[in-house]
Parts: C-alpha cells; sequence; structure tokens
C-alpha cells in the first residue's frame, strides 16, 4: 500500500466516512502498520496546524471588517454622490427626450404644419399634362419628381403661381426649409389677385419654413404680427405656437 | 435596521461558522455595543484608539476561537467574556509595551476565562517549525484549509479563493491537507510537540 492510499484511508476515518466493519480492519491495522501510524499521527497533528490556519483566517476576516467599517464613513457620500450623479443624468436624458419629443423645431414643425389638398389647384388647358403628372408624384410621395416637374413651370410668372405655391410647399415638406422660404416670398408676389386665403395660408407656412431653417427671431416677429390679427384663420394657432416657443422645456435647452 | 443578536444566536452561529459566523461579526462590529465598549476601556486604560482597536480586534479573534474550541463554559454573559479577554490581553501583551506599571498592577491576567496567549507556539524552536511549514504551504493552502476549518462549505469557499466551483475547491483541499500531511511527516518533533496540546 503506497502513502496516497494510508492518507486515504486515514482521512476517510478520521472524518468518519469508514463503515464499522473497516473501521474496525483499520483500528487493528493502525497498531501493526507502523507506516499507518505515523501518516495518522501527522494528520492528527496538521488539525492543530488548521486551528492555526483558522485563527489566521479569522484575524484577516476581522480586519477586513474593521476596514470596511473605517471606510463605511466615506461611503455612503461616495454613494450619494453617484446616485446624485446617475439622477441628473437620467434627469438631463429625460430632459432632452422630452424637448426633442415635444418642443423642438422638428416636434414643432410636425405639430404645426399638414401639407394642403391642392386637389382643387388642377389646371386646364396649357401644361396640364405636365400638372397632372406632378399631383400623381405627390400622391405616390414621389416628392423628388414632383418638385422636378413643377420647377419646369415659370418661376415669376402669375399663370403658374399654383406651380409656385404647390413647389413651396414641397420644400417644406422636403425639409428644404430655406428655398421654401424663399419660394413662399416670392408666390406672396403672385397671388396678389387670388383669394385672400391664399395669402393668409402663406403667411402661416412662411412662420413654419423660418422655424424648419431654426430662424427664430423671424419667427417670433411674423407671430407677433400674427397675433395682432383675431380673425387670421391662423391666430389659434400662433397663439399656441407662442406659447410653446416659450416653453420652460425649450428655455432649459 | 437588522435584529440584534442574542448570546446564544451569537455563540450558534460561531459554532456554525461559515457565513453565519460572517454575519454574526459583521453584527459584533457594526451594529452591536461590544466595540464601543470595549474601545472605551482600553481608552479609559490610558490606550490611544489604535491599541484598543487592536485589542478588540484579537479579542473578538480569541472570542470565536474560544467557543468554537468549546472553552466558553457560559458562566458569563459575552459581553463580560470578551471584556474579561480584552482586559488580558491589554495587561499581557500590550501594556508590557506600554511599561505602564501601575495599569500592569491593576491588571492581571484572568487565567479562568483566557487561556495563555499562543497556545500553540509553545517556543521558538517550534514556532520556526511551524512557520516553515506554514511556508512550504503556500497561502492558497493556508486560506482553503484556514476557510475549510471555520467550517466553510466549498461553494463559499471556492468563491472566497477564487475557484470556479465547489468540486474544485473541495480538490484544492483534499491536495493541500495532504501537503500538510506529508510536510509534517518530515518534522517528527514537531509532530510529538504537537501531539502533546491535542
Amino acid at each position: 500500500m503506497n502513502e496516497l492510499e494510508y492518507f486515504d484511508r486515514v482521512e476517510a476515518y478520521a472524518e468518519g466516512r469508514m463503515k464499522a466493519a473497516e473501521k474496525q480492519v483499520f483500528e487493528k491495522e493502525l497498531d501493526q502498520n507502523e507506516m499507518l501510524r505515523k501518516e495518522y499521527e501527522a494528520y492528527l497533528a496538521s488539525a492543530k496546524i488548521l486551528d492555526q490556519l483558522a485563527f489566521e483566517q479569522l484575524r484577516q476576516k476581522v480586519a477586513a471588517i474593521e476596514n470596511r467599517g473605517k471606510n463605511r464613513g466615506l461611503f455612503p457620500l461616495r454613494r450619494v454622490l453617484a446616485i446624485a450623479a446617475g439622477l441628473l443624468l437620467l434627469l438631463t436624458i429625460g430632459s432632452l427626450w422630452h424637448y426633442d419629443r415635444y418642443f423642438s423645431n422638428e416636434a414643432l414643425l410636425a405639430k404645426y404644419y399638414e401639407f394642403p389638398n391642392v386637389s382643387g389647384l388642377k389646371r386646364a388647358g396649357d401644361r396640364a399634362l405636365t400638372f397632372e403628372e406632378a399631383y400623381i408624384a405627390i400622391a405616390k410621395k414621389d416628392f423628388s419628381t414632383a418638385i422636378n416637374l413643377l420647377n419646369s413651370f415659370p418661376s415669376t410668372d402669375p399663370n403658374y403661381w399654383e406651380a409656385q405655391y404647390i413647389l413651396a410647399n414641397l420644400y417644406l415638406k422636403t425639409g428644404q426649409g430655406q428655398k421654401a422660404a424663399e419660394t413662399f416670398e416670392r408666390v406672396l408676389l403672385l397671388v396678389v389677385d387670388q383669394p385672400e386665403g391664399y395669402t393668409k395660408n402663406i403667411d402661416w407656412w412662411l412662420i413654419m419654413a423660418h422655424l424648419q431653417v431654426g430662424d427664430l427671431e423671424v419667427v417670433k416677429s411674423s407671430l407677433k404680427t400674427l397675433l395682432t390679427q383675431p380673425d387670421h384663420p391662423y391666430h389659434a394657432d400662433a397663439l399656441s405656437l407662442n406659447s410653446d416657443l416659450n416653453n420652460f422645456w425649450r428655455k432649459l435647452k | 435596521m437588522s435584529k440584534a443578536f442574542s448570546d446564544k444566536e451569537i455563540i450558534d452561529a460561531i459554532s456554525a461558522g461559515g457565513r453565519q459566523l460572517d454575519k454574526v461579526l459583521d453584527y459584533i462590529y457594526h451594529r452591536s455595543q461590544y466595540r464601543d465598549s470595549i474601545i472605551n476601556l482600553v481608552m479609559r486604560w490610558s490606550g490611544s484608539r489604535e491599541d484598543a482597536e487592536d485589542v478588540f480586534q484579537e479579542g473578538i479573534c480569541r472570542l470565536v476561537q474560544n467557543i468554537r474550541k468549546g472553552q466558553f463554559e457560559g458562566r458569563s454573559s459575552l459581553r463580560t467574556y470578551l471584556t474579561t479577554i480584552c482586559k488580558n490581553l491589554w495587561s499581557t501583551r500590550f501594556a508590557k509595551v506600554k511599561r505602564d506599571t501601575a495599569r500592569e498592577q491593576s491588571w492581571k491576567p484572568d487565567n479562568d476565562y483566557e487561556a495563555s496567549p499562543d497556545q500553540i507556539v509553545i517556543n521558538e524552536e517550534r514556532s520556526q517549525l511551524i512557520k516553515s511549514v506554514l511556508e512550504q504551504l503556500g497561502e492558497k493552502c493556508k486560506q482553503v484549509l484556514g476557510l475549510w476549518a471555520l467550517d466553510y462549505r466549498m461553494k463559499e469557499i471556492a468563491r472566497e479563493a477564487g475557484y470556479k466551483s465547489a468540486g474544485m475547491a473541495r480538490r484544492k483541499k483534499y491536495e493541500c491537507r495532504k501537503k500538510l500531511t506529508a510536510l509534517l511527516k518530515d518534522q517528527p518533533d514537531l509532530i510529538t510537540d504537537l501531539k502533546d496540546l491535542l
């Protein structure tokens, strides 16, 4: 029997894992086998060393608890600061999200601008087919084709004011605010002989175009003018937009 | 706030070892009056705050050791017992350094409660032999065997010692115990010395 087997048997005996018969044999052998007895005595002696090892571990644990206690005074402050920083970050992210969702220029544009129903503007006669193709493209939401087609009409001829009127809205619809603003300005000169409703619409859409560009000074000054006209069809929208522009979230931003 | 432990609950947890021991050590340190009262006492005995913390730390280790060895007979409350241990520690170990005669006269070791300061190492030679054995054993084995001797479960030992599983910790414990036994077999005199202490 080798030393390894001796150790295994000694350990099984010392840890009470032997059956009664096995134990009896082991104890008898212990009296007769010096090697086994030495292994057993060394094993018992190691138990004493284990006490010392246990005591060392205990010391380390107690020292660790002591150190934790010393750091405990600092920890809450660190934790409070970490939580505060986390909350601040969440608040910032939440605020940005809230702003973007409800009060950014894009959000306000989506709220206050709607592409007009242009079906009543169909032309008869001269270049009616091109107009028809532009309508079809708009219906298919193929706005770039529609823009190209409408751009083929003379831009300063009052006879083709409808093309510019729709074109300006298409620019606005496709995010080309600057072009939309310039086109609306031009259309205002082309519709002087048209019903007043067209001019009123353009007043509002011009504000939308400047909002899209981010030219808030122009937006505010145009709104101010519009707010003095209670009969204007967009007066209520102007009041609401003015309020949104002065909202806390926009100021926070 | 966690509940207060009774003396019996503390003794049971210390005897059980493992995580229960951790829990009760944390309680004794941070949520009981034990620490403050010992520190105040040692400071009243002219010890510094650092002395007082050292005495308390060592006292707790002794308290745990004595309870686990069944040396606490329950003749007094745990608090009184710990105070006695700390008082003896102060007078036999710390006060010697301080050379405060008056204090030494006032507090003589109370051997009814506390055994000699180091029961294992009875002389320098033995101490050196044990030290040599432990050095050869290695830090990891010391940790694993120490935790095992404090009745930590294998999965707890695995977590503390950084093994992936309880099985690996069990294997390590087996190898370490075997190594320790083999190292001792090379030191028959030490075995005899240790045997006398059994």
